[in-house]
């Protein structure tokens, strides 16, 4: 899961984002409404985390241009005021859910999840794939019963596939999807992961379609 | 003791009209009596006047001839015996008896006299006897030589007594329901002319009635108009109170609408309206510098209970718990430089600084903070100076909160000064204050901030600041503590060249303590 957090704060952007990578998350970061913006409406996150007070342009402004530009990507904002007439601005403008600052971590990786579950059109954190499952909210996948280990970056793969099931994935939306700005993308990283799961879950777990991309169940 | 406006404006209008009615009707009643009684008067001295009048005309036999006398018949034209003398004719003897009798008619109308009301006191047809005019004249024996009408004269017992030195002039006796005037006539007689005024004080009371019954009318009418008027006049009043009174902490929205006003209410609602408007804008200061305090509480709380739940997840390197710690301890010094920030100004709005009151030498202040500083400007590659007066320069203040000042000042032009750049303290004494400046040649501040430095939580590089800890307290705390000093601060900056921060400060004269304003006054000089 790629996520985008915008937070003017350095040393909480700092600590937030590190958080969410030992989540297993792909972080892109940004510290104004300018920097969010732009890359909001560059590339696809599964959802954003914004903060509201920034400087140049506030969060408000860039949720409200966010959605003018039919980017259907799940908010969660934070707010550090404490009015209830800045939260029901904020869902007014088109926001997913808030958090207000300070909040709990978990709290917060919960209803990322939540937010991603429901973008995706599935309620349930489990989701069973024959004789996979995928249980998001441990982040676990498990093989006829038995865990299976997978590092974050093959249980993200795992995850994406599992909750698009049915569709075909392509390549750049795996890209978009598990690397964050900063890697180093090479083409055949997601060949290696997609091998290695194979490995681990089955040869027909993820069924390749030529020139197209990867599904799971299509 | 009634203190409404409209009752006591009722009052004073009841007073006037009750004053001005009843005078009026007073001043119509007593006229009316006087001129009826004046004219009454008028007739009966008159006829009392006649009556005199003819009396001193006739000698007193003529007027009252001895009982039993009968007139002398005055003799015949004829010299007596000249009847039987002469031989008259039957036809002459006629003539001349007639002539006689002509004669002696006119002489006894002559030689009578008569006394009888003058015409205007006669009694005229349809009048009431009780009403009629009446007179006396006594003889000066007191016994009643005429009178009319005639059971008058029986009606007083004995002849009225006139004072001896009373004047020719009639006088009028007491009498209360006749006006009866006396006079001292010839012959030592006295007249009287009277009558009776029971008609005349029925008119008058009936007149009375009148005006009393139409006034009291008029009043009550009066009244009840100026009831009417006065309520037209207090409503708007009464709109003013109920505007003012839906005013609520909440709500301070409502504003006094003066188009309808009278002029001198007009300002009135304006004044209000303009306090209002003042209220409002406190009261929204107020909401926002809490939402502002609560929003940067909250970040380094964020900060600090983020990283403190990210470190405790997994185990970590001895290294990483050290970073960990940093971050939380930074964290935790900006809340703890915040909330002194933040207790600071509450006091200072409150007027209880608490700032102890000592003479503070200014110079060796300014040489405290530059020596505090010196390092961090070495750091920075920037030149600090001082400039300093020969003579020491003593203010009445808190060293601790003066010197708070100059090191926010210091650090501020630090920050905003790049490397190679220069910050000047300097000290002066011009017009009987102290003044104490701190210049820079940094970036200075944009036009469109300067009127917002002073702000809470204001900052002009909203990063940058953040960064260094700056929460933007600074210049408000140094604001609020030189105003407790009865000081002032201001500055004068051009962007791309510096800023120059001036703080003044009222110079001690040996011996007294200057006047501060009651906020600090407040403060215990114990």
């Amino acid at each position: 899961m790629r996520v985008l957090i915008v937070e003017d704060e350095p040393e909480l952007l700092r600590v937030v984002a590190l958080a969410l990578r030992e989540e297993g998350y792909a972080v892109d970061e940004a510290a104004d409404g300018d920097e969010a913006l732009y890359k909001a409406t560059t590339w696809t996150y599964d959802a954003i985390v914004l903060d509201i007070m920034l400087p140049r342009l506030d969060g408000f402004q860039v949720l409200d241009r966010l959605r003018k530009e039919k980017k259907t990507t799940p908010v969660l904002f934070l707010t550090a005021r404490d009015a209830v007439t800045d939260r029901i601005r904020g869902l007014d403008t088109g926001a997913d859910d808030y958090l207000v600052k300070p909040f709990d971590l978990s709290e917060l990786f919960a209803r990322l999840r939540a937010l991603v579950r429901r973008a995706n059109g599935k309620a349930s954190p489990v989701i069973g794939l024959g004789t996979v499952t995928v249980d998001t909210r441990a982040r676990t996948v498990t093989h006829g019963g038995e865990l299976v280990p997978l590092t974050a970056r093959e249980y993200g793969l795992v995850e994406l596939l599992a909750l698009h099931r049915g569709e075909v994935v392509t390549r750049t939306q795996i890209y978009d999807h598990l690397f964050d700005e900063n890697s180093d993308t090479l083409s055949n990283l997601v060949e290696v992961h997609v091998a290695n799961i194979r490995r681990k879950l089955g040869k027909d777990f993820i069924q390749t379609r030529r020139g197209m991309g990867y599904t799971i169940d299509g | 003791m009634v203190r409404s406006m409209r009752w006591r404006l009722l009052a004073w209008y009841a007073t006037v009209l009750v004053v001005v009615i009843a005078g009026f009707a007073l001043l119509m009643y007593f006229q009316s009596s006087r001129a009826r009684m004046q004219q009454i008067d008028e007739q009966l001295i008159g006829a009392v006047q006649y009556f005199d009048a003819i009396l001193k005309r006739f000698p007193a036999p003529e007027i009252d001839p001895p009982e039993g006398r009968r007139r002398a018949r005055p003799p015949s034209v004829l010299p007596p015996g000249a009847w039987d003398r002469l031989e008259l004719t039957d036809e002459q003897k006629k003539q001349i008896e007639k002539l006689d009798a002509d004669v002696r008619t006119r002489l006894d109308t002559i030689l009578t006299v008569d006394l009888e009301l003058p015409p205007s006191l006669a009694p005229r047809e349809g009048d009431r006897a009780e009403d009629d005019a009446h007179f006396v004249v006594w003889r000066s024996d007191g016994t009643v030589l005429k009178a009319a009408p005639q059971s008058y004269g029986s009606a007083w017992r004995t002849m009225p007594a006139l004072p001896a030195t009373a004047s020719d002039q009639p006088l009028r006796l007491q009498s209360p329901l006749s006006r009866e005037f006396l006079k001292r006539g010839p012959h030592g007689m006295l007249i009287l002319a009277g009558k009776p005024i029971g008609r005349e004080l029925a008119e008058l009371s009936s007149l009375g009635w009148r005006l009393a019954g139409t006034g009291s009318l008029a009043l009550a009418i009066g009244l009840a108009g100026g009831w009417w008027i006065a309520r037209g006049f207090v409503q708007p009043l009464a709109r003013i109170s109920e505007t003012a009174g839906a005013l609520s902490a909440t709500n301070l929205s409502g504003r006094i609408d003066p188009s309808r006003l009278d002029d001198e209410l007009v300002g009135l609602a304006e004044v209000l309206n303009e306090t209002f408007s003042r209220l409002e804008a406190a009261f929204s200061r107020q909401t926002q510098f809490t939402a502002d305090a609560s929003h940067e509480l909250r970040t380094p709380l964020a900060i600090l209970h983020s990283q403190i739940e990210l470190t405790l997840k997994r185990p970590r390197t001895a290294d990483e718990y050290r970073e960990a710690l940093e971050t939380c301890r930074r964290a935790s010094e900006r809340m703890r430089s915040l909330l002194d920030g933040l207790l600071t100004l509450a006091r200072a709005d409150a007027g209880s600084l608490a700032l102890a009151f000592l003479p503070v030498e200014l110079n060796r202040l300014v040489e405290e903070a530059v020596a505090q500083y010196r390092d961090d400007a070495q750091c920075e590659g920037v030149t600090l100076s001082m400039t300093l007066t020969q003579e020491p320069v003593v203010v009445h203040g808190d060293p601790a909160f003066l010197s708070r000042v100059l090191a926010n000042l210091l650090a501020n032009a630090l920050r905003h000064t790049p490397a190679g750049g220069k910050v000047q303290v300097s000290l002066s004494i011009d017009s009987n204050r102290a003044m104490l400046a701190v210049a820079d040649t940094g970036s200075g501040i944009p036009i469109e901030d300067q009127s917002r430095i002073f702000e809470r939580f204001f900052r002009v590089d909203k990063a940058r600041s953040r960064a260094s800890g700056g929460s933007g307290l600074g210049l408000a705390i140094c604001k609020s503590v030189v105003e407790a000093h009865a000081g002032t601060i201001s500055f004068a900056s051009e962007p791309g060249h510096g800023t120059t921060f001036a703080v003044t400060l009222p110079l001690t004269v040996a011996g007294e303590t200057p006047d501060l304003d009651g906020a600090s006054v407040a403060a215990a000089a114990s």
